[in-house]
């Protein structure tokens, strides 16, 4: 890794929280949770890619639907939220410093034409930090408002597994159009992305849908394609908490490998079944960012609102 | 051999840097800061190098400035691709025992989903069937899986004099978790500052009664649990799992280094998820990666405990609550865990029993 200490970001390698506790909304009465209204500069839509369980591959997920979005025409950044196993640096071929502008806001590594802001990118494995929550809330904030975003249509949100600090304060700061939940077919992976679709509806967040990982395996030798856990959970997952299934996506040995060279597989295999499978989730995704949008500026637009209260009153009358 | 390599390179990477410091003195015409045991240590893996700064021998207000010091001047010494300036380990421990428990190890891994609650189950199934008293204390506060896996559920009680919770007891392992305490399907919010109230009390108002061994299934990453987790009692060491590919390695590296800096021991290694074998062909496909099990034992000089081949069966038992060491015998899952237990029996020096001897000897 080419780890530049000449380069820092904003925030100190060696840091203590500084933060006073009582900031904390967990401790008082006050609701915690307030609508953020403050864009991100530069970015259409924030949408998170969620999981209860970790190591389901919300990274792996995450950077090829940017890659695949990438390829149906829109511009996509990847902030990189998981600051407990930072993975999207390696994964996007992004292992360098952040360089700085002259006003002292952070610029986004690129690669693949993805834009990304990764923790990996500004302290060194050796530094390992215990991330307490004030210091996650500022480290994020920073992530998403000193980083100078290009005009971006879509910054995915890579989320750490769970729903502790990270969410709480992401959902707090930053105004988010929707989230896809990242499972596998188990149980173990069903029961904890069940706990946080809960989270998200209690916050009103759309959820766009739940993706299936792993859901089948391809062997690279014959095509034989083999079911690696008990299949059927995330489908009536998905109806019984009326959100829509997105697809599957198989396992690729390939991908792994992949993985460990910045060589996402929608880039370096774009005829496998598994780039084809997100190739078709990112369509979807496309679809609900566009329906999501629809539905804000019909919101916005108070002529359409008016005449939807003309008619009310009308009929009331 | 190439363990011997990187040690070795290491260590002459550690003198170099040492006799750079040693030319360092706060103070003109004052003895060197190594020698005034200002610098604590330095530890080198490959070409990444930590200073290790005992903070009672610097003053505060010097800390900074002696750090910013000292970085490009260990930066310039060739091998050294970067300089971390950071404390020496230090435990955080309010006490050294939990009463009546002889050692209590955590199960961590940098990142998620690697199989750390899968091990944990296995290992404690493993050495409970051994005969030693063993605990497992579910700490993923945010995505508890041992009841799941243990195939129990339901809500805790409190034991009969009504103030402590009575753990529940599986496969012969007493366990709790906060799943138990929870309702199915309700997201757990917890911040930072709510886990220090409530995981203390996982630790110390369960009723675990006497034990050989209390396992952790802790939560993936570097969080405010481990801290808290280090916090409760000081730990006898943990057991780091991983992938074996590379996004893996890198996030259990940084986990490590956490605990590294609590003056936590890292037992071994355990390397799950090494390859499936296709029901077709045979062809062993390595889904998760190869070979970073036994790159990271090199890089860190920790013992490999086992390295753990993907198995579907696995995921089908794990789902009905049944650990697969429970349900096979004599199959090479059920070895590689006998040894991963005994190897855990000879590190904290546990009862030995009949079968820990047995599978000491296949090792």
């Amino acid at each position: 890794m080419n780890w530049d200490a000449n380069r820092p970001f904003p925030i100190p390698v060696i840091a203590e929280s500084t933060g006073n506790d009582s900031q904390h909304r967990g401790d008082t009465d006050e609701p915690w949770y307030a609508e953020p209204e403050e864009p991100i500069q530069g970015v259409d839509d924030v949408i998170l890619v969620a999981s209860g369980k970790g190591g389901v591959g919300k990274s792996t997920v995450t950077v090829n639907l940017a890659c695949a979005l990438r390829r149906q025409g829109m511009r996509v950044g990847i902030l990189d939220a998981d600051l407990y196993g930072p993975s999207i640096t390696r994964m996007l071929g992004v292992n360098v410093g952040l360089d700085r502008d002259d006003n002292g806001m952070t610029l986004p590594a690129e690669n693949h034409d993805i834009y990304a802001v990764s923790i990996a990118n500004v302290v060194p494995p050796e530094a390992a930090l215990s991330w307490k929550g004030p210091l996650v809330a500022q480290t994020l904030v920073q992530m998403f408002r000193e980083v100078v975003w290009p005009d971006l249509d879509i910054l995915l949100v890579d989320l750490p597994p769970g729903t502790g600090d990270v969410q709480l304060t992401i959902l707090e700061q930053v105004p988010v159009s929707g989230v896809v939940i990242v499972t596998t077919p188990q149980q173990l992976a069903l029961v904890d992305a069940e706990r946080g679709i809960a989270l998200f509806h209690e916050l009103d967040i759309p959820v766009f849908g739940i993706i299936e990982n792993m859901d089948r395996y391809v062997c690279p030798c014959c095509g034989e394609e083999q079911a690696l856990f008990p299949v059927g959970g995330a489908k009536s997952l998905a109806s019984r908490k009326h959100v829509a299934y997105l697809g599957g996506i198989p396992l690729d040995p390939a991908g792994q490998d992949a993985a460990d060279r910045g060589q996402p597989l929608v880039i370096s295999n774009d005829q496998g079944k598994a780039a084809t499978a997100f190739t078709n989730l990112a369509g979807q995704v496309a679809k609900a960012v566009e329906r999501e949008r629809l539905y804000r500026e019909r919101d916005a637009d108070t002529s359409l609102r008016e005449d939807h209260e003309a008619f009310w009153e009308r009929l009331l009358d | 051999m190439s363990m011997n390599q990187a040690t070795m390179d290491s260590t002459e990477l550690e003198n170099a840097v040492m006799s750079v410091l040693q030319t360092v003195s706060d103070r003109p015409d004052g003895p060197d800061i190594v020698s005034t045991g200002q610098v604590f240590d330095v530890v080198a893996t490959d070409g990444a190098v930590r200073v290790l700064l005992d903070q009672e021998r610097i003053n505060e207000q010097d800390q900074q400035t002696l750090a910013e010091f000292i970085t490009p001047l260990v930066e310039s010494v060739p091998g050294v691709q970067r300089a971390v300036i950071k404390p020496r380990p230090r435990s955080v421990a309010l006490r050294q025992k939990l009463p009546g428990i002889a050692h209590v190890v955590g199960v961590h891994s940098g990142k998620g989903g690697v199989g750390k609650s899968t091990v944990a189950v296995n290992l404690a199934v493993t050495l409970a069937a051994k005969g030693l008293k063993v605990g497992l204390l579910d700490a993923d506060v945010y995505g508890p899986s041992v009841p799941t896996l243990l195939g129990k559920s339901g809500r805790a009680s409190t034991t009969d004099d009504g103030d402590r919770v009575q753990p529940f007891i599986a496969h012969g392992v007493k366990f709790m978790s906060l799943g138990l305490l929870l309702p199915a399907g309700q997201a757990l919010m917890w911040r930072g500052s709510l886990v220090d109230q409530g995981l203390p009390q996982l630790f110390t108002d369960v009723d675990w009664g006497e034990l050989d061994l209390l396992l952790i299934d802790l939560p993936p990453g570097t969080s405010d649990v481990h801290l808290a987790s280090a916090r409760q009692v000081a730990l006898s060491g943990i057991i780091t799992v991983t992938a074996p590919g590379q996004v893996s390695i890198d996030d259990v590296r940084r986990g490590m280094e956490m605990f590294a800096d609590l003056a936590v021991p890292c037992l071994g290694v355990v390397e799950n998820m090494a390859g499936v074998s296709c029901r077709q062909c045979g062809h062993i496909g390595s889904v998760f990666g190869e070979g970073g099990g036994v790159q990271l034992t090199e890089q860190m000089g920790i013992p490999l405990l086992a390295s753990i081949p993907f198995e579907p069966d696995v995921a089908h038992h794990s789902d009905k609550g049944v650990p697969l060491v429970s349900v096979s015998q004599d199959t090479l899952f059920t070895r590689l865990y006998s040894n991963i237990a005994a190897q855990l029996t000879l590190l904290l020096g546990l009862p030995r029993t009949q079968g820990a001897e047995d599978a000491s000897l296949t090792n």
